[in-house]
């Protein structure tokens, strides 16, 4: 599996998280701004995605693997009182290393807990009170009254890791371009107002073999329903997603809400489960425009999990 | 699309006050804090306070709530349905500059929002000269009021109010999208008089008292005569 990499450096607050979804939408606008034709690259979307795109991931880590751990809690009493606290050192370690996880040879619950590691802290989300000015009254007061918003700012260090596969390697260049785009004009909630701003710093080739690799680990949200797998450990999570650009505005902005499984699921099935570099489906007619596409697919990486009896 | 990318420089001429609310109490906090960047601290000026601020005294310049009966609301795009109304061109750039909610009757006609206001943050070489004069960003303000009686001041109206010292630099962008059918010039042209206004009123709180007086110079020197030569 071949994946395009990229180093995305914020470059202002975010007002919306940049999960793989928001992004492909964000993507799909713009390459229409830029005058691509939408249904050409959309026509076999069912079948064969031109394009699927991954979570932005902070320093290339994802959240770590939801799956089951047994922790008991016994002995002396200083030895409960020291595993409880532990525990709770164990639940802010929430994130892992991508490479770390594709590199290690077998994997199992106590290693994964052994390798999750708690992020540098690298944003920090800050109440902002905003406020309209009446044109009666040239103040704020009389129903216009202040309002918070809540958007992440970042450190100068902070740093994400986007993946993203390109069916028709020609269209890397408009992806690219489209991309850098968004990065200047910014995506999510209040774009207009400076948020979700981005500089592109380099693109990568990457490739993740599935030998002697029986699990996936997915790169961003996924919808698991009708998929053949035999067993899926993951975190739901529900979309309720909004139509971007001009029908943001046009009356009927929202879409129906969607059930999907967060960044990190744990998915495991048969060796066809390796047989596209992507997992998941097209979700279409989401909404009361019938043309509506969502990304339902996700990118994974496989890893080697050790099957509990 | 093409896309413009405006900078340039607000210069204070006098105190700023762009209030942070009163989300949370700080123990010897000033009463009316600015605002501030969640990370390094400093005071900037919030990209959602210029465009706000451009947009109401362009509809102000332009008559819009009169003409509109837009109730003390910005202008949107249901406000202009009313087909027995004259709807003049101009005006329509406001809606494409800064936006629209969401309404049935908006067909493609205006399209997405097509500024883009960063927030504002103070630059380096600012930030060095404030503390070195004083060693903090930004100053305290005592305020009260006159007792009309006594001519003293009014009992229990002491107050103090964080300001951004005048002189403080802020480096300010603002992108314009522009598309096949759009006048570029004729967008160029409102947002040039919208900063012109800017610069005749006030930016933050207490306009009228002299708080937020600011002067913008642009850094494409082309645009910058541009700017001085606008009529208003």
């Amino acid at each position: 599996m071949k994946y395009y990499k990229a180093k995305i450096k914020p470059t202002s607050p975010f007002g919306t998280n940049p999960m793989s979804d928001t992004i492909f939408g964000q993507l799909v606008w713009t390459l229409s701004d830029m005058g691509e034709d939408l249904s050409k690259l959309l026509a076999d979307y069912d079948t064969s995605p031109f394009l699927v795109v991954s979570d932005f991931l902070p320093f290339n880590m994802g959240n770590v693997p939801k799956i089951p751990t047994i922790y008991k809690v016994e002995g002396a009493k200083n030895d409960k009182i020291n595993k409880i606290l532990e525990r709770k050192k164990i639940k802010a370690k929430n994130y892992i290393s991508i490479e770390t996880l594709y590199s290690t040879a077998s994997l199992n619950k106590n290693k994964i807990v052994e390798l999750a590691q708690a992020l540098v802290k690298f944003n920090k989300s800050a109440e902002i009170i905003r406020c309209s000015i009446n044109r009666k009254t040239g103040t704020t007061g009389d129903g216009f009254d202040p309002y918070p918003v809540y958007d992440t700012f970042f450190t100068d260090n902070a740093e994400f890791t986007f993946y993203f596969y390109i069916a028709d390697e020609s269209n890397f260049g408009m992806i690219q371009e489209a991309l850098e785009l968004i990065g200047k004009t910014g995506f999510g909630r209040d774009a207009s107002l400076g948020r979700g701003q981005f500089e592109v710093l380099e693109f990568d080739e990457i490739e993740f073999s599935p030998e002697n690799k029986n699990a996936i680990y997915t790169l961003g949200n996924v919808a698991l329903e009708g998929l053949s797998v035999e067993r899926a450990y993951y975190e739901p999570f529900t979309r309720f997603g909004r139509h971007g650009n001009i029908r943001a505005v046009m009356g009927n902005p929202f879409k129906n809400p969607l059930v999907m499984a967060l960044q990190g699921a744990l998915l495991f099935g048969d060796n066809n489960i390796f047989s596209k570099p992507y997992i998941g489906k097209s979700i279409r007619k989401l909404s009361y425009y019938g043309d509506t596409v969502q990304q339902g697919y996700s990118l994974y990486i496989p890893i080697n999990v050790e099957v509990q009896p | 699309m093409n896309i413009k990318n405006i900078t340039g420089k607000i210069i204070l001429e006098s105190g700023l006050h762009i209030g942070a609310g009163d989300s949370e109490m700080h123990i010897g906090g000033v009463d009316n804090p600015v605002i501030k960047d969640a990370i390094s601290g400093r005071p900037y000026i919030p990209g959602s306070s210029i465009k706000g601020k451009i947009r109401s005294l362009l509809e102000y310049y332009m008559n819009i709530h009169m003409k509109y009966n837009t109730k003390g609301q910005p202008l949107q795009a249901k406000h202009l349905e009313d087909e027995s109304k004259k709807i003049e061109e101009n005006d329509k750039d406001i809606i494409k500059l800064f936006g629209t909610s969401g309404s049935d009757s908006n067909k493609h006609e205006f399209g997405i929002t097509r500024t883009i206001f960063s927030d504002a943050h103070i630059n380096e070489a600012s930030v060095k000269s404030l503390e070195l004069k004083t060693g903090q960003l930004t100053e305290i303000k005592a305020e009260t009021a006159i007792d009309r009686v006594k001519g003293t001041a009014l009992n229990g109206s002491l107050r103090f109010i964080e300001r951004v010292p005048r002189g403080a630099e802020f480096n300010f962008s603002v992108s314009l999208k522009t598309f096949p059918n759009d006048d570029f010039d004729s967008l160029k042209s409102t947002l040039l008089k919208g900063f012109k206004l800017l610069t005749l009123d006030a930016l933050g709180g207490s306009g009228s008292r002299g708080y937020g007086r600011v002067s913008i110079k642009f850094d494409d020197e082309n645009l910058q005569k541009e700017f001085e030569d606008t009529k208003l």
